[in-house]
């Protein structure tokens, strides 16, 4: 009962209660989609909307005067696919880089290979001479080299994953707490050196101390030697 | 000593990596060895609680998390001139640099002592035949 209740609550205040919704509703009563390409367009000012591309065409007499606008036959004219890169009625042109074009062609302006007038790719500042040479045939495929490249980096991963750790050897990492561990440096030497870092004793003296408390501690006959 | 290929193909019975020392520390030494971190005289000693407050990562609590402290306080108090800390930085890196050293030599003492384990037992077997 307590779960029939409280959605009973949680419709109320969806729906009852939620103000802001009730007044949506009242003032708008139905969603109508803006065009959002004429509402930023009308953002510019005339000067600029002249070299901006039209609303994307909707009638036959709008797709004619497009495609003679960017000079191009009716049936050749083609607007970009406007779900997928929408730009109102530019048009999806094919792409034809410098290098696939004929350089023996009396074009109007031979460093980019265009003619006056003439409606270019949306991505044609790609496509320019020093840039990408797409429509050229190479002598490797694309996903040839990409295999090579990624098969060369794969020859080193293996080096990577098959050479050894030539790291020096070491025994476990010593934490304090951990087990009871020692220096190499025995109890009596160092009672010299507090001497010496103390400046209790001076250093020639110190270390005379050091070396005979060495000497003694260090040169033992019982330790046995094999 | 550490040498990978010799690990790799000799017959010798090197000690893993990482591993816990198996002889006694004191054999072979004529006196007792001194301590690790016991005999701090001129840094205060710091305790686990001190680096449990300053949040000092685990595996950094080691024989040289005051020189740590030491460096992280630096950085604290000269920020964003952190390069004035160049001293604190060094002394912490010398002393990992040490303890690595150390861990080095104790790899070592554990393979002249599993030597001269075999060295004894062949002489064992030689004096039986």
């Amino acid at each position: 009962m307590a779960a029939i209740r409280n959605c009973r609550n949680l419709s109320k205040i969806l729906t009852v209660k939620n103000k802001p919704f009730i007044n949506f509703t009242r003032k708008y009563e139905e969603l109508v989609d803006d065009d959002l390409h004429k509402v930023f367009r009308d953002d510019f000012l005339p000067s600029q909307i002249k070299y901006l591309p039209n609303l994307y065409p909707k009638t036959k007499e709008e797709w004619n005067a497009a495609a003679a606008y960017y000079g191009l036959h009716p049936d050749e004219y083609k607007p970009c696919d406007p779900l997928r890169d929408y730009s109102g009625d530019y048009p999806d042109l094919p792409l034809i880089s410098y290098n696939a074009k004929d350089p023996y062609y009396p074009w109007d302006y031979p460093s980019t290979r265009t003619n006056y007038q003439e409606a270019l790719p949306l991505e044609f500042q790609n496509l320019l001479g020093d840039r990408l040479e797409y429509g050229v045939r190479q002598p490797i495929k694309h996903w040839k080299a990409a295999l090579i490249g990624w098969s060369i980096f794969g020859v080193f991963l293996i080096l990577f994953w098959i050479t050894p750790d030539t790291n020096q050897a070491l025994l476990v990492k010593q934490y304090p707490g951990q087990g009871k561990h020692y220096t190499f440096e025995l109890n009596s030497t160092y009672i010299a050196e507090i001497y010496v870092s103390g400046n209790l004793l001076p250093p020639i003296l110190a270390g005379t101390l050091n070396s005979f408390l060495l000497h003694k501690n260090c040169s033992d006959p019982k330790i046995e030697t094999l | 000593m550490g040498n990978t290929f010799q690990i790799m193909f000799s017959s010798d019975p090197f000690p893993k990596e990482d591993t816990d020392p198996t002889f006694d520390p004191m054999f072979g030494f004529k006196g007792e060895r001194k301590k690790r971190g016991k005999y701090i005289l001129f840094e205060p000693g710091i305790s686990e609680e001190d680096l449990i407050a300053s949040k000092v990562p685990t595996n950094l609590r080691d024989y040289c998390a005051h020189k740590y402290l030491d460096y992280q306080r630096c950085y604290v108090k000269e920020f964003p001139f952190v390069t004035r800390c160049h001293h604190e930085v060094h002394n912490y890196i010398q002393c990992e640099y040490d303890d690595d050293v150390l861990r080095a030599k104790e790899y070592e003492r554990e393979r002249r002592l599993r030597l001269r384990e075999l060295r004894k037992q062949k002489a064992l077997e030689a004096a039986a035949a």
